[in-house]
């Protein structure tokens, strides 16, 4: 069961990231990125176990976010080319300084989440700091990187499978070693490759999509 | 101490409004309110007193919302609030769906605490949808309200509370009857509506200031 919604949610990314992109134009990509920005914060709070693999719950819309940052640099003149860094980080303030408030609240008698709400973000503030500076950095990094290789390789497709290889590598491993503090060595790892692996192939599953837009010339408003 | 938590609230909301507005115009008000509805469908699955007065948080930015959105029908027009509801239809749909289908995903048992609590907290559908909704339903009969009492009398100030004191107790009543019937008697559900309407409408009427002062950046 939960490997099927977890497919529903792969497809769920695919399908709405074409459609408000065909609906809207860029400002339809521009509404995904504030969407998948701060649903990957929130998810970044959870592990899945997943096909025996124990996988960051935030994996697809961590792709999604790369895939329409590809797409706005290829669409976006040069002008606006770093807009969506700046929307990614008020997107990151914002729900940080939601978290924290809605954590900060003293609750009511009645309320039975506070406990609960201040055990997920604030015990796990390793996470809560973790992510936002790793996405930052991995924005800054990735489109650079992706315009190198696509410089060497001529191909988009394969300057963002590439991309992925080396920047997704890197950020799995360094999340999971800090924002997992209380877990043993071996699990940490299981989490960053697993993670890994399963954004490889999402992030393969994701190239006819990207290819479909970039190729798109006229969409309709 | 609720009630600074809330004043410093308050002042942020606004004063980003303000400032984004200054960065970029009638995108940065679209921005706002996009990620405004996100985060106080987050917010809302917490309750709080605020002055010994039971309300679900997330009121603060649920009301900014509306400003937001009284400033883009002052500067732009209503037609353009058809747009924002788009988006923030869109919004609302995908991440509600997705952060709610992922709490049905079984959690790795290495971080089983960690899962157990994220699935606890946003399985509330219930509410999220009670916040969505209310907001969705009622911007755009905000918005056509505020023009034409704007259009009678180009006032600001009368324009923004005759719209706070009609919508948000519209709004406010939705919210509760999507939230709370069945779960509390009808005695509980008037007083909790009340206690929110009385709350938003304050903010909505301090919202005044941000209208203003946007309304004389050229």
């Amino acid at each position: 069961m939960s490997e099927i919604i977890f497919l529903i949610i792969i497809i769920i990314s695919m399908i709405t990231i074409p459609l408000a992109y065909n609906y809207l134009d860029k400002k339809g990509l521009y509404l995904m990125l504030i969407i998948m920005t701060i649903v990957s914060y929130i998810l970044s709070f959870k592990v899945l176990n997943i096909w025996g693999l124990n996988v960051s719950a935030n994996i697809i819309t961590i792709i999604s976010l790369f895939e329409i940052i590809y797409l706005l640099i290829t669409k976006e003149t040069n002008k606006n080319q770093n807009n969506y860094l700046s929307i990614t980080i008020f997107c990151l303030i914002g729900t940080s300084f939601t978290i924290l408030t809605t954590s900060s609240y003293i609750p009511s008698i009645n309320d039975t989440l506070s406990t609960n709400l201040k055990e997920l973000f604030i015990n796990n503030y390793p996470i809560l700091i973790t992510f936002p500076i790793l996405l930052i950095i991995s924005e800054i990094i990735s489109p650079q990187l992706y315009k190198i290789l696509n410089q060497i390789y001529q191909n988009k497709i394969i300057s963002i499978n590439l991309n992925y290889i080396i920047i997704g590598l890197i950020n799995s491993l360094i999340f999971s070693f800090i924002a997992y503090n209380n877990i043993n060595f071996i699990n940490k790892i299981n989490i960053a490759l697993a993670t890994y692996f399963i954004g490889l192939v999402i992030s393969i599953l994701y190239t006819p999509i990207f290819n479909y837009l970039t190729s798109k010339k006229k969409v309709r408003l | 101490m609720n009630l600074i938590y809330l004043m410093i609230e308050v002042i942020l909301c606004y004063m980003t409004i303000i400032i984004i507005y200054q960065k970029k115009q009638k995108e940065g008000l679209y921005l706002y309110t996009i990620v405004g509805l996100i985060l106080s469908n987050i917010m809302v699955l917490k309750r709080t007193e605020i002055l010994s007065l039971e309300i679900a948080l997330g009121f603060t930015i649920y009301a900014s919302i509306f400003i937001a959105s009284n400033i883009i029908v002052q500067k732009y027009g209503p037609e353009e609030i058809k747009k924002l509801l788009l988006a923030l239809l869109i919004s609302t749909i995908v991440s509600s769906l997705i952060i709610f289908l992922t709490t049905l995903i079984d959690g790795s048992t290495s971080l089983s605490l960690m899962n157990i609590t994220f699935d606890y907290t946003f399985n509330n559908i219930r509410l999220i949808i009670a916040n969505s909704l209310s907001i969705l339903i009622i911007l755009w009969f905000n918005a056509i309200l505020y023009h034409q009492i704007r259009r009678i009398k180009n006032k600001i100030i009368i324009s923004n509370i005759l719209t706070s004191i009609i919508v948000s107790f519209m709004s406010t009543v939705i919210f509760g009857f999507i939230a709370y019937l069945g779960l509390v008697n009808i005695k509980e559900l008037s007083i909790l509506i009340l206690i929110r309407y009385l709350i938003i409408l304050i903010i909505e009427l301090i919202g005044t200031i941000p209208i203003y002062i946007i309304n004389k950046i050229k």
